[in-house]
């Protein structure tokens, strides 16, 4: 791994075990772009094959993995510019929900949860929950400070705990 | 630090993400405040339930970047007898009886080209399946084999 670290991928093995062990975050990563699972596979199989194509000109003194997750979102961006995809913050009908809260599942609830961030919340949510970035290399990631990093992560959070707490109490006070 | 401020960062407490004072002030806090525990313990839940609907969603999609190697054998044997529809042709190594008898049986039957001493083919079982065949010898003992339709079990 110590030759993946240094951008320097001596055999196609190094490449195959780097996009191992970064499958499954670049999969969470693109999909709390995309909000859609098929198109985030996508995205990865297409940031993964760019990130193959420029690897004689990466970096090595820069951080490749978080190098790889700046292509996905630059792909995701692109792939939402195509599909004039529009934020799904108003598609939410929490009256409804509210009336049907029992019949709702924990998945559903989340995934309800997540629709209400705005995309650089959710991003930042999904790299540093899961403990795969800092907040210095999600901040590099995404192109914004360390600060801010903070900040969307804690409102992010935050608004995902008070929407479960508000709507779904039941989810709340099984715990 | 009051209760507001301690449920706020929480999350940053979970990641790893407080500097030194407030992760000081924050379990102070919590270790006397209910309310504040509870918060602390529904965080914990929502992120295993984040985690569990990310690692749902991963698994349906799974792999996700598929490596050549990974990928499932594109046909078996099997399957390529079925998906015959008019004619596929195959040269099989085939075990020949040495008594002359014109019918052969191809015990493991593989995709490749053998040359075989034999008299004259004329008729071609599978073991354990049916498929019709057609021979034809294309001289210096190779022979063509057409499958043009029936299972192989």
């Amino acid at each position: 791994m110590s030759q993946v670290k240094n951008g320097n991928f001596a055999l196609e093995t190094d490449f195959e075990k780097f996009f191992k062990e970064n499958e499954k975050m670049a999969f969470n990563f693109a999909y709390s772009i995309v909000s859609n699972p098929e198109d985030a596979k996508d995205a990865v199989q297409e940031a993964f094959m760019k990130f193959y194509k420029a690897k004689d000109r990466i970096d090595k003194d820069k951080n490749v993995k978080a190098y790889l997750f700046q292509i996905i979102k630059n792909v995701c961006f692109d792939m939402l510019k195509e599909k004039r995809y529009t934020e799904q913050l108003d598609n939410i009908s929490i009256r409804d929900e509210k009336n049907k809260a029992e019949e709702i599942d924990r998945k559903t609830i989340i995934k309800k949860a997540l629709e209400i961030l705005n995309r650089q919340e959710r991003m930042v949510v999904v790299l540093l929950t899961f403990k795969g970035f800092s907040s210095k290399e999600a901040g590099e990631i995404l192109g914004i400070s360390d600060s801010t990093v903070r900040n969307h992560f804690m409102s992010g959070r935050n608004k995902i705990k008070n929407f479960i707490i508000k709507n779904f109490p039941e989810y709340a006070r099984s715990i | 630090m009051n209760c507001k401020k301690t449920q706020d960062l929480i999350p940053l407490y979970l990641a790893g993400m407080l500097t030194e004072k407030e992760l000081k002030e924050l379990e102070n806090h919590l270790s006397t405040c209910k309310e504040c525990q509870k918060h602390l313990k529904l965080e914990k839940v929502i992120e295993r339930d984040l985690a569990d609907f990310f690692e749902e969603e991963y698994k349906k999609q799974s792999p996700v970047f598929p490596f050549p190697h990974e990928k499932q054998s594109f046909r078996t044997f099997k399957k390529i007898a079925f998906a015959i529809a008019a004619t596929l042709i195959l040269t099989i190594s085939m075990m020949l009886l040495k008594n002359g008898n014109t019918n052969l049986k191809v015990l493991n039957p593989q995709i490749q080209t053998v040359q075989i001493n034999s008299p004259k083919i004329q008729n071609l079982v599978f073991v354990d399946g049916k498929l019709n065949t057609k021979i034809k010898n294309l001289g210096n003992n190779v022979y063509l084999v057409q499958i043009q339709g029936g299972q192989n079990d």
